[in-house]
């Protein structure tokens, strides 16, 4: 197992081989995720023409982040798909979808957690409760 | 030369003469009084008081209290050095309740009780001090001329009169020149007394009075003690001549038709008195004595053609102050940068406005608990970051982070957050207040619609009731369970998931911190919004800030305000108990019934014919003139703002407007020149016929006379009869044209038949004096009065019917004479 392989590798070998490129590509993206959301958190101006509640804000900050992960993630797969053989590029076979199961599982799952969180952020916009926890 | 010049009015009689005699002034020189020249007048009636005048009214009310009859009179009677026999029953109130309740005898008590007398000396003392040092040329005395003049109908009047006179007597020292002028009743429209019998009773029993103390008798007339220690004691009578005048005619002239007539007149004779024609009537009425052919009473005929200048004026400035007040009521429209906004039109961007106006109100309000200090040097606000920071860090002593923050917030610790914010809550509730007050004097003042700031302040209540709704729906009120309710889920929704993974959990918390502590802020000051809300829609009394004491503005204060305001211009009803409220519009049919009052020997001309036209004429002048198309406040307080002047006094606001609306718009006019002079003279050559019957009427006396039929007035050299105008060449084409035209031969323009008052405008005026009968006798209202048989009769009879014996009626009409003397 090298690192190349964990991030580059195409070609099936074995399934725990694939469960442990899965969890580390996970665990890169939850990094990238962090870093991006944690920049974006500092980069903000700190005077605010609008009074937003700091939970409001880093939450909105989340969602900023998800899409700028989604741009990092989509250089990623730009170099992936770059460095793959023209043999590994097998679009119709069912197993070359397996091989790309980790990347196609972060694209989904970024998806995802943007919309859980905006519309979550909406609906706790639209609560009449003092606290929007 | 003019000498100086005191002028007393005794009762409401008395101030409306007065109040003539400073309107001809005024109207002739633009000024209220001549500098040897004082008012003063004497008033039992509390509500009584000076009218409007463009210019600062000059007379000087002296009140006579007669708060309480029964003490003062008792008090009277046990002063051992007075002579108190003449001194009405104490318990009795009179015949009505206004003032002296028409009893002579409760007028001269009020005149010598309490501290009344003094407060008289002090008066007419000050007058004389006022006028002594007046110019006078070598060889003239200093002494001063009194006129004094009332009626002789009421309690007031024909109980102070001769007081009065021989107390400027025993004031002014060697003062000869005491002049009478009294009103008397002429006879009903049914030739009776028209059930006023007390009134006929009174005069009669003044004049018998004053015939006592006038008729040639030897010894003192008048020699007793006054109630401050001094005492007086005179021979001679208490004026040198005395006028008598009534709305009757001594002729087939028909009556003046109303008493405010018969006040125009007496106005004018004192006016012209006091402007030259004294001197006039002095020079030859010393020869007229000396050969007994005038006595100490007299009577006059007077009659003028008149330019009424100054009723145009005071005309055309109340319809310019109905003009701005209606501006101000209008509820349909308003003014904005001189143009005309319809109410309902711009109601949204009002209410837009005005919530934004709140809304900020709010935030400052907030903002302003932010500085509030926990401990000294620490603001509230800045507190919460270090609060964060010690909940995070774990650096507190209690027992967990919940019990920290909630001793923090509770209502039940002392010395934390709560307890700063609710000490200087007021603080808060100061800024709101501030801001509805400036939103609703700034509208005020910029706008002059109280309907919009009616408008305003009701927007602000439903600003208000959102807010609190708003509050409500999310379980936020000002009590304290709910607020512990509330503070125990804000805790725990404090301090779960606070972003440490991020790195932010210090400012997420200080953030919640500072998201709880508005909350508490709200708490706290709900029940100040709910305070204000109801002050503004109910509140008798205003809420006001700590500092400046900036009042609120309530609903019942603007409603008040515009009643006021409509009640002034004369658009709403008065209440019963509002007889004392001054009306624009009442004021402006009494101008125009005095102008059309054909009844007065007043003949009113005008260059366009009609006195519609002119007004219209002068409105038109006067607004091009001035540059105004619209009335504002400006013209009438300045720069000054306009809802401090409606809203500093709700008893006053009547009587402030009605005077300074039409005294300011009167000056304005004058200062514009809107309303021009006429020339009479003019007039009279277009219309002799009409002037001739005009002077006619002079011709013929203000008092009925000759009960036998046989005796009337008759002319003599000696007894003035004048044409006075401005100038001679007026005056000549005058009388040429009477004469050339009319055959009138009545008046002359030789030198005893013209006085020249130079600033006299837009009058001609006819004077006839009168007190010379044609079988020789000297004129004495006791006597020559037609129908003083039947006085005598009535004064007699009437006690009968009042269930009062002869002696006791005596007492209180009559109590100058002692009741056996009176028989005698």
């Amino acid at each position: 197992m090298d690192l190349n392989n964990w991030f580059f590798g195409l070609e099936y070998r074995s399934v725990p081989d694939l469960i442990w490129r899965c969890f580390f590509l996970l665990l890169a993206s939850a990094l990238m995720l962090w870093l991006i959301y944690l920049a974006v958190i500092k980069a903000a101006p700190a005077k605010k023409k609008i009074d937003v509640p700091r939970d409001f804000s880093l939450k909105l900050r989340f969602l900023a982040a998800l899409p700028l992960f989604l741009v990092v993630f989509s250089v990623y797969i730009y170099f992936f798909i770059k460095t793959a053989k023209p043999s590994e590029l097998q679009w119709q076979q069912p197993s070359f979808y397996l091989n790309l199961l980790p990347q196609l599982i972060i694209y989904a799952g970024i998806i995802i957690l943007f919309l859980i969180n905006y519309s979550g952020y909406v609906r706790s916009l639209k609560k009449t409760e003092v606290n929007h926890a | 030369m003019p000498k100086p010049t005191i002028i007393i009015g005794i009762g409401t009689s008395g101030l409306r003469i007065v109040e003539q005699v400073q309107h001809f002034y005024y109207e002739n020189t633009g000024r209220n009084k001549p500098d040897h020249v004082e008012y003063l007048y004497l008033e039992t009636d509390e509500n009584s008081y000076p009218g409007v005048t463009a210019l600062k009214n000059e007379i000087k009310r002296v009140y006579l209290d007669l708060g309480n009859k029964e003490t003062m009179i008792n008090s009277l009677k046990n002063n051992i050095r007075l002579d108190g026999s003449w001194l009405p029953p104490a318990g009795e109130t009179g015949d009505n309740d206004a003032g002296a309740g028409g009893w002579p005898a409760f007028g001269r008590a009020a005149l010598w009780g309490f501290e009344n007398f003094n407060q008289v000396a002090k008066s007419v003392s000050n007058a004389f001090a006022a006028v002594a040092n007046y110019d006078v040329k070598e060889g003239d005395d200093s002494k001063p001329v009194v006129f004094i003049t009332g009626s002789l109908t009421g309690g007031t009047g024909t109980g102070v009169f001769i007081d009065l006179a021989y107390m400027v007597r025993n004031l002014i020292p060697d003062i000869d020149d005491v002049f009478g002028l009294f009103l008397i009743p002429g006879l009903g429209k049914d030739g009776g007394f028209s059930d006023k019998e007390t009134i006929y009773c009174n005069t009669y029993a003044a004049l018998k009075s004053l015939d006592y103390f006038t008729s040639k008798r030897n010894g003192p007339k008048y020699a007793l003690f006054y109630p401050n220690g001094s005492s007086a004691k005179f021979e001679k009578s208490p004026y040198k001549l005395v006028q008598i005048i009534s709305q009757d005619y001594d002729g087939s002239v028909p009556s003046i038709g109303t008493l405010a007539g018969l006040y125009k007149m007496a106005g004018l004779y004192v006016f012209l008195n006091i402007y030259g024609l004294r001197e006039e009537r002095m020079r030859r009425l010393v020869d007229a004595w000396q050969n007994e052919h005038m006595g100490k009473y007299g009577t006059f005929g007077l009659s003028a053609i008149q330019y009424p200048k100054a009723q145009l004026e005071e005309f055309l400035a109340i319809d310019l102050s109905l003009e701005l007040l209606n501006r101000w009521i209008d509820p349909n429209m308003y003014y904005a940068q001189g143009n005309k906004i319809q109410m309902n039109a711009a109601r949204t961007g009002i209410r837009k406005e005005t919530f934004t106006h709140f809304e900020k109100l709010l935030r400052e309000a907030f903002k302003s608990l932010d500085t509030v200090e926990v401990e000294k040097g620490r603001q509230i606000a800045n507190d919460l970051p270090r609060q964060a920071r010690l909940v995070n860090f774990n650096e507190h002593q209690e027992e967990s982070d919940y019990h920290y923050i909630w001793k923090l917030f509770s209502s039940q610790q002392a010395g934390n957050y709560y307890e700063a914010i609710r000490h200087n809550i007021k603080r808060a509730e100061d800024i709101i207040i501030a801001g509805i007050h400036e939103l609703i004097t700034g509208s005020v003042d910029s706008y002059e619609s109280l309907y919009l700031a009616h408008m305003q302040l009701k927007i602000i209540i439903e600003a208000l009731d959102n807010c609190l709704n708003y509050w409500k729906s999310l379980k936020l009120s000002g009590q304290q369970p709910k607020w512990e309710a509330m503070l125990d889920q804000q805790i725990k929704w404090m301090l779960k998931k606070r972003y440490k993974s991020v790195f932010e959990q210090n400012n997420v918390l200080a953030d919640r911190l500072k998201t709880t502590l508005e909350l508490l802020k709200m708490h706290l000051i709900a029940n100040k919004l709910v305070a204000i809300r109801n002050n503004i829609v109910e509140g008798d009394f205003p809420l006001v800030t700590f500092e400046n004491n900036v009042e609120l503005p309530r609903l019942k204060v603007l409603d008040g305000i515009i009643s006021i305001i409509g009640k002034t211009a004369g658009k709403e009803e008065r209440q019963k108990d509002e007889k004392q409220l001054n009306v624009l519009k009442e004021r402006k049919a009494e101008i125009l019934d005095d102008i059309q009052d054909n009844s007065i020997p007043i003949l009113r001309v005008y260059p366009s014919n009609s006195f519609k036209d002119e007004v219209k004429n002068s409105n038109h002048r006067y607004k091009q003139l001035s540059s105004k198309s619209i009335p504002s406040k400006n013209d009438i307080i300045g720069e000054a703002s306009l809802w401090t002047y409606l809203s500093r006094s709700k008893d006053t606001l009547n009587k402030n407007l009605y005077f300074d609306c039409i005294s300011q718009f009167e000056r304005d006019i004058r200062r514009y020149e809107s309303v021009k002079d006429m020339n009479i003279s003019d007039y009279v050559q277009r219309e002799p016929r009409e002037a001739q019957k005009i002077a006619a009427r002079a011709l013929y006396a203000l008092a009925k006379v000759n009960p036998d039929q046989a005796t009337t007035f008759r002319d003599h050299m000696n007894i003035p009869k004048l044409v006075i105008g401005q100038d001679q060449p007026t005056i000549n084409r005058v009388i040429e044209k009477l004469v050339g035209d009319m055959n009138f031969h009545e008046f002359s323009n030789d030198k005893n038949g013209v006085l020249e008052i130079g600033g006299l405008k837009n009058i001609l005026v006819f004077y006839a004096e009168k007190g010379l009968m044609n079988n020789n006798n000297l004129f004495n209202p006791a006597q020559h009065l037609r129908y003083i048989r039947d006085l005598e009769m009535l004064y007699h009879d009437t006690p009968r019917y009042r269930g009062k014996s002869p002696q006791e009626w005596h007492i209180i009409r009559m109590p100058y004479i002692k009741y056996q003397k009176e028989e005698n």
